[in-house]
This record gives structure tokens, C-alpha cells and sequence, in this order.
């Protein structure tokens, strides 16, 4: 009809354009990326770069480097993964080992033990690639982030998973101190769409001086403890072979995904039921 | 974390001229974070590295700090007294070697203050006191006990009536019977055990087990002896000194405890044994903090955190530090002490300069562009945890072989082996989604722990599709598309057997003559093992061995 012009001296007859119509199941990517992109353009924007490392990582640089004592409650087998049968065969740089030995013996008062930090464990955070990519490139003067998978002996519950997201953001110059930390902070999260920021002192064995920030949320009408930070300790820095100041930043990702979602239980992040992937908004407005 | 409480009417009783919520909101600022408020109390987390924390005395020591209302290392007056000896016995050096004691006179023990040391001796017990390994307390009544004490050894045969038995026990049965016996016990594994008896003979404690019945403490008591007992001298020291502080700040008159250890050997504590820190730079603590502070407002600050410094040259400060602080090692540690006295709250954000440019992982560049395809093809994103179960991992998966990675005393039995591969996973939640409009399109980009491999830690992609009528060939042309759209690069399909596929109906996926994965038809096995009740087939691509990353 359309070739032959007929159309011309047809009449189309009418429908009803009000009736309901079909939603097409789309290919979607899952939320938790959707946000996880969101917080990888907010860091490149920032001047920041992306690493990656390894998820099973030393106990050398999970804790000993981080300045972690061997006694530690932290690294208990109740709160952290060790794995059966495997340990790390990598030579660690004597130079950097001797160092870390030294200054747990004069510090936390102990004998370090070389063979200890031989175990390996699913990471707790982080921290262990940022130190190791610092300690491989001597890095001076830059911005890196990552996210990554870390994990927790914990028992699975609607607050807690034994396996989750971080993020981690580091500066490291001659020329950085804390209000730089707090000011980087606050630039983070308005990026994010958060204005309302506070800040406390608080403890991590391998930041000093260490803080603990707050943000408050709007749909919740209430203040949440986001992400903690603080300038990595001169015995870490100086383990790794840094001179400058490393500031460093890191949080959890999830927690931002529950009120982005307005999930109650965490879990459901990671429960893959269709009913919620296909529903969820990809841009809510 | 561990926790304290401090009762309103006790913030207010030590702090009568501030206003209660003012008072709370600036807990916060000496490092506690608000755990939970009710109308009669708070409760506060602390972290362990600040054992002076362990009692509502001691925070209120470091807030009338942060206030202004007492300033610098508070002075604890300890009276010297001769008869208060403790004779170590040369037997204890393999055992448990150290001890140090205080004993606290004329103050009448309420059970509110019982509730606040006994969760004092838990925290130091629990925190620095590694487990009651380094360090263990006990706390006893003064009245039955006669200086002076012998800190010696026993055999397993010695008897005394532990805390909460009526009858004696020898120490044998105390190591197998009582709870903390069969908690601790190791710690005094072998032939001799530690005790302290006192002038009469009597056993007052077997460290760091359980103490007597007769030294039991209680409401109405007034006078106390202490001891700390352990494996390390430091911190026996320390855990002495948070005592103190707090037996102090309770009410407590303290005397001196002296520990001989031979005749020409004696120690005590000594109140003015404070931790010094020399030569710390004013212009490092302000390079940190971004501040230009004065030698003297800095010695404010510290002040303001209880410490106390001396101005030795223009630039340069000697720190001193109470014994019970255990946190502070290095000048950066004082530098801290400074922001806090100063006022975290004070300190104003700034932003530094910076001709940075930013980008993404070439890892994470070439996953989006991945999940670019997947979303065109109508696929939708699983994301699943790497620890897994061997129910799902393995048995349902009908494999053979079994060779993963798996993780120490998991919590969760359903999550104690590194996945292999992501089928399992998609599978599980094809599974968890029968009752869902189908097509059922889904593709996870994940990292799997293949242990024979030598870089056992890769990064897949699994595409899996189920509907009534989904064949090879629809899975392959997904595959096909990623291959030739995505990368532009030609792959091969070699026929191949593998349990979880339909046999004849499987492949290798072969790319410049290497296999970088597998694709076919699910076996009915897995799909019945799965309960998914519908036809499914699936890819999974091994992106360490394809992509240049």
C-alpha cells in the first residue's frame, strides 16, 4: 500500500491509544555496577586513577606492612578468611621486610615473625594493593583509587556480608595535610549528591591522625557514618619506601547502595532476583 | 568495638556545669562514637588501643580534658607503704613471670561501680591484655588477705575453693571444671601452675585462670588489692596504670605494691612514670594538620588531651605521656593528640591544588565495553559472591574432579570455597528465579580461583539463557557476537566432553589455538539438580586468557 500510493484515498481506521501496553524486559546491567561506575567517574573526575591487585592477598601486606601487630585481634581467624593450604611463595623485598620487622619490634614490642606473614587470606580491605602498588612504583606525587571485593569472617545478616565492595581513594605529595583530606572528602561526597558532612577523630592501626566521617541523608533524615580516613602512618609509608604523605580514604560501597535502592536488608544486593533487577530505575529522576 | 556505658545521672553528677547534650554531642570528639542513648544512659564504642577508655572515669578524664576544665597528666597520689610486698618466686619466669599490684583503701564498692570495673577488666582482658596471654587482673578483697604475698608455683595436686565453688578444687579439676578453666587453660599448659597465696598460706589466685572464693569482691567492701599478672612486662605495666587512674578517679587512697624479686631487687609503680617523647617538630605537627599553630598553642592543645609538653628550642617540643596511654609511638601519634586538643571540629576543610588527569583500569575499560554487548543482546547482570558453597560449586554441578580453594572456620558453611567458575552461581540463580517471566537472559563478569592454574586468579564471563526452544546455536550466536562485534577476532567451537553439558552438544571454545572456555547445552542432570525445570545453555569465556589484561 505504502509503494503503491493507495494510502492516498485510504481512510486508516482508529484505535484506542489510551489502552495499556506491554513493558520489554530489557538487558540491564545490575545496580550495584550502575553505582559502582557512578563512583568510578566521580574519582576520575576528580584527577584520580584506577588500580586493581589481588584478592587473596599475604598476610605481609594485609597487616604486617599496614603497621597490624602478628597478636592482633583483627587478624583472628574469627574475623578473617585464611586460606587452607595456601601460602605465599613471592619473596618479599628484604629491605622492606626488615623494616617492617624493626618497627614492630620497637613499637608494638614483639618478635615479628617472618613465616606468620607467609599465610594468606581473602583481604580484609584494600589497603594491601594501594600499599603494594606505592611501595612497586615509588610513587611521590599522585591520585589512584580502586574498588574492589573484600571480606569478613562475619555470620551473614540484613547489616552484615561476609563478602563486599570497597572503595579506596589515595593522594599521595609532599604537600598534603588533613584539611586536604577533609576538603577531598567533602568534594567526594557532594559529587554524590551529599552536602551535609561531619567529621570525628577515630582509631585504624595504619592512619594517623585518623577520622571518621558523617553524612547526612535526606530520605532518611538522619546522619550515617560513611567512609573513614586519615594520613598513612610514617612507619607504613616508610616500610613501602615513601617519603611524601599518603592521605587515604575508604568506605564500604553497599551501604550507599541500600539507601540509593532503599533496601533494608543488605542481602538482597546479592540475591539476583529478577523481580527486583528488571524493576529497579536506571536513572530515577 | 567494645562498648561502655555511662549513665546520665553520671555525666551530670562530673560534669554539673555543662549542659547534658552539649556534653554528648562532644564525646564524638575524643574518638567515641555514640553506640545508643536511651533516657538513663549512653553507650560508647571505643577502640582498644585506648584501654583508659574501658570506664566512664576515664572518658570523662579525657573530656574535662577537651573542655578545658582540667588540663595536662592528671597526678594520681600513690601513699608508699613497706608491708605491701610481693615476693616472686624464680619458678614463674617459665610460667607466667610478671605481677604488679596496687592496693585501694576506704571506698565503699556499690554495684554500679562492681558493673564498671568488672567490664574494665573484660576490655583489657579482651584487648591488651591479648586474650589474658600478655595480661590478666584480678581483683580482690583486702580484708581476707594478709601481706606478704608469694607470687611462686604449684603442682596440679595444690587445692583452693575457686570463685563461685563452695568446696575446694584441686587445680587440675579447676583447669577441666570451670568455664574459664577450660577457656584459659592453656595458657598454663604443663607441670607447674602460677599462684598467689598469702602470708597465712592461703591461695588468693591461680593467674590468669579464676581467683578464690575468700578474696571475692562485693558490694560493701572498701578495700581492694589488685594484681596484674602476665607474659609481658610492658604491658602488665600499662594495664597496672589504667587501674590506677581508674581506682583514683572511683574515690580509691591507693598505696604502692613492692614486687621483690630477689632480695637486692625491688620495683613499684611510681606515679610520675610517664612515657616521654622528645624532640617532636612544631613544624611537622602543623605541616600534617595544615595549620600554623605557636609552641604554645600547641602545648595547649596537648594539654587539652591530657598530656603534658615542655618547649625545648623554638621549633621543638618534649612530649610527656601518662603510663596509661598505650597508643602513642611516634611524633605522628602527637601530631593527632594536637588536632584533638585543637578541635577536630575547628579544623576547616581545604582542597589542594592539582593537573591531574584521571582514568579507568584498561581491566574495567574493557569490562564496561563487555557489558555494552551483553545489554544490547537483552542479557541481564548477576552479580554473585566469589565464596561459595560445595553443594552448589560441586555436587550439583555432577563434577569429577574437585580441586578449589577453600577458607579457615567460615562462619557460614554455605560460604567456605572459592567458585571456580561462575555457571554454578547463574545456575543457582536460575534456580531462585523459576517463577519469573521467561526468556531468563543473564551474564556475571567475576573473578573465579582456578587452582592448577599457575596465575590462579582470572576474571570470567558467563552468559546463560533459558526459555522453552534455546539451543546451541542461540548461545553461540551470542557468543559469536561478542567475539566478532565486541573484539573483532575469530574463535573455533571443538567438540568436547563435559559433565555439565548435554554430551554431543558441548564444545571447547578455542581462540589461537588455546581453549579459553566452554559452551553447549545444559546437561538435564544439573538442570534437575537445580530444579529449574526449563531447557537452558550457557557460555563461560576465561577474559584473563582473551583480553590483554
Amino acid at each position: 500500500m505504502l509503494n503503491t500510493g493507495k494510502w492516498k484515498n485510504q481512510r486508516f481506521s482508529e484505535i484506542d491509544v489510551t489502552s495499556p501496553v506491554r513493558t520489554y524486559l530489557i538487558g540491564r546491567t545490575h545496580p550495584l555496577t550502575e553505582l559502582i561506575n557512578e563512583i568510578r567517574e566521580i574519582f576520575i573526575s576528580m584527577g584520580f586513577s584506577e588500580i586493581g591487585g589481588s584478592t587473596i592477598q599475604s598476610c605481609f601486606w594485609n597487616f604486617d606492612i599496614l603497621f597490624t601487630p602478628q597478636d592482633h585481634p583483627a587478624r583472628d581467624m574469627q574475623d578473617t578468611f585464611y586460606l587452607s593450604n595456601l601460602t605465599d611463595e613471592e619473596e618479599v623485598d628484604p629491605i622492606i621486610s626488615n623494616k617492617v620487622s624493626t618497627f614492630h619490634k620497637t613499637e608494638w614490642k614483639y618478635d615479628w615473625n617472618l613465616e606468620k606473614s607467609k599465610k594468606t587470606v581473602l583481604r580484609t580491605h584494600t589497603t594491601p594493593v594501594t600499599i603494594k602498588y606505592l611501595s612497586e612504583n615509588k610513587i611521590e606525587y599522585g591520585r589512584i583509587f580502586s574498588i574492589g571485593r573484600v571480606f569478613r569472617n562475619e555470620k551473614m545478616s540484613y547489616k552484615h556480608l561476609m563478602e563486599f565492595h570497597q572503595i579506596e581513594g589515595i593522594v599521595i605529595s609532599d604537600s598534603v595535610n588533613i584539611r586536604d583530606l577533609m576538603g577531598l572528602q567533602k568534594q567526594f561526597y557532594s559529587k554524590l549528591g551529599l552536602t551535609k558532612v561531619k567529621f570525628w577523630p577515630t582509631y585504624f592501626p595504619y592512619t594517623e591522625p585518623s577520622l571518621q566521617s558523617m553524612v547526612y541523608i535526606d530520605k532518611l533524615g538522619k546522619w550515617v557514618e560513611l567512609f573513614g580516613m586519615g594520613i598513612f602512618r610514617p612507619e607504613v609509608t616508610q616500610s613501602a619506601g615513601i617519603l611524601n604523605n599518603v592521605l587515604a580514604w575508604g568506605g564500604g560501597l553497599e551501604r550507599i547502595a541500600m539507601i540509593r535502592y532503599g533496601l533494608d536488608d543488605i542481602r538482597e544486593l546479592y540475591d539476583n532476583k529478577l523481580s527486583w533487577l528488571r524493576t529497579q530505575p536506571i536513572c530515577p529522576l | 568495638m567494645p562498648v561502655v556505658e555511662f549513665p546520665l545521672e553520671d555525666i551530670s553528677r562530673l560534669f554539673p556545669d555543662y549542659d547534658l547534650s552539649y556534653l554528648i554531642d562532644t564525646l564524638p570528639f575524643i574518638g567515641l562514637d555514640l553506640e545508643y542513648r536511651d533516657d538513663k544512659s549512653i553507650r560508647l564504642e571505643y577502640s582498644p588501643n585506648r584501654p583508659d577508655f574501658s570506664t566512664f572515669y576515664g572518658i570523662a578524664r579525657a573530656l574535662s580534658g577537651l573542655l578545658g576544665k582540667e588540663l595536662g597528666i592528671p597526678k594520681f597520689q600513690v601513699i608508699e607503704k613497706k608491708k605491701n610486698i610481693i615476693t616472686v618466686d624464680t619458678s614463674v619466669s617459665n610460667v607466667r613471670p610478671f605481677i604488679v599490684g596496687i592496693v585501694a583503701k576506704n571506698h565503699k564498692l556499690n554495684n554500679k561501680t562492681i558493673k564498671q570495673i568488672v567490664s574494665m577488666q573484660e576490655d583489657l582482658h579482651n584487648g591488651i591484655g591479648r586474650g589474658r596471654s600478655k595480661a590478666s587482673i584480678g581483683f580482690h578483697n583486702l580484708e581476707n588477705i594478709e601481706f606478704p604475698l608469694d607470687y611462686t608455683t604449684a603442682l596440679e595436686n595444690l587445692s583452693f575453693t575457686p570463685l563461685d565453688y563452695n568446696s575446694a578444687l584441686t587445680l587440675t579439676e579447676i583447669l577441666h571444671k570451670t568455664d574459664t578453666g577450660k577457656k584459659f587453660g592453656e595458657l598454663v599448659n604443663g607441670s607447674i601452675y602460677p599462684i598467689i597465696k598469702d602470708s597465712r598460706n592461703t591461695v588468693i589466685s591461680l593467674p590468669p585462670i579464676i581467683n578464690s572464693e575468700i578474696t571475692r569482691i562485693k558490694e560493701g567492701v572498701d578495700n581492694l588489692f589488685v594484681e596484674v599478672t602476665g607474659a609481658d612486662k610492658k604491658t602488665v605495666d600499662h594495664v597496672l596504670a589504667n587501674i590506677i587512674a581508674t581506682l583514683a578517679d572511683i574515690g580509691f587512697e591507693l598505696e604502692n605494691v613492692i614486687i621483690k624479686r630477689n632480695s637486692n631487687n625491688t620495683l613499684s609503680y611510681n606515679s610520675e612514670m610517664n612515657i616521654i617523647l622528645e624532640n617532636v617538630k612544631l613544624d611537622y605537627i602543623n605541616k600534617v594538620l595544615g595549620l600554623s599553630l605557636t609552641s604554645e598553642e600547641i602545648v595547649d592543645c596537648l594539654r587539652k588531651c591530657r598530656l603534658d609538653a615542655k618547649v625545648i628550642a623554638s621549633r621543638s617540643i618534649n612530649c610527656m605521656i601518662p603510663s596509661y596511654r598505650i597508643d602513642i609511638f611516634s611524633p605522628i601519634d602527637i601530631v593527632e593528640e594536637v588536632a584533638i586538643g585543637y578541635g577536630v571540629f575547628n579544623l576547616e576543610p581545604s582542597l589542594p591544588e592539582f593537573t591531574l588527569y584521571g582514568n579507568k583500569s584498561r581491566q574495567n575499560y574493557f569490562f564496561d565495553k563487555i557489558r555494552q554487548v551483553m545489554v544490547g543482546l537483552g542479557l541481564t547482570e548477576n552479580i554473585n559472591f566469589i565464596l561459595g558453597s560445595k553443594d552448589i560449586h560441586y555436587k550439583r554441578m555432577n563434577m569429577d574432579n574437585f580441586d578449589l580453594f577453600t577458607v579457615n572456620n567460615s562462619k557460614s558453611e554455605e560460604h567456605d570455597v572459592l567458585r571456580t567458575s561462575l555457571l554454578p552461581s547463574l545456575l543457582h540463580s536460575l534456580s531462585k528465579n523459576v517463577h519469573e517471566e521467561y526468556p531468563q537472559k543473564l551474564f556475571e563478569i567475576g573473578e573465579v580461583f582456578v587452582p592448577k592454574k599457575k596465575k590462579f586468579e582470572r576474571w570470567n564471563l558467563c552468559c546463560i539463557s533459558a526459555f522453552n526452544g534455546v539451543t546451541y546455536s542461540e548461545i553461540k550466536s551470542v557468543l559469536q557476537t561478542l567475539m566478532e562485534i565486541c573484539f573483532k577476532v575469530k574463535f573455533e567451537t571443538n567438540p568436547s566432553a563435559n559433565s555439565s553439558f548435554i554430551r554431543g552438544r558441548s564444545a571447547d571454545i578455542m581462540y589461537k589455538q588455546k581453549v579459553i572456555g566452554q559452551i553447549g547445552e545444559i546437561s538435564p542432570l544439573l538442570i534437575d539438580g537445580f530444579k529449574i525445570k526449563m531447557p537452558v545453555a550457557a557460555f563461560e569465556l576465561d577474559l584473563t586468557e582473551l583480553l590483554p589484561i
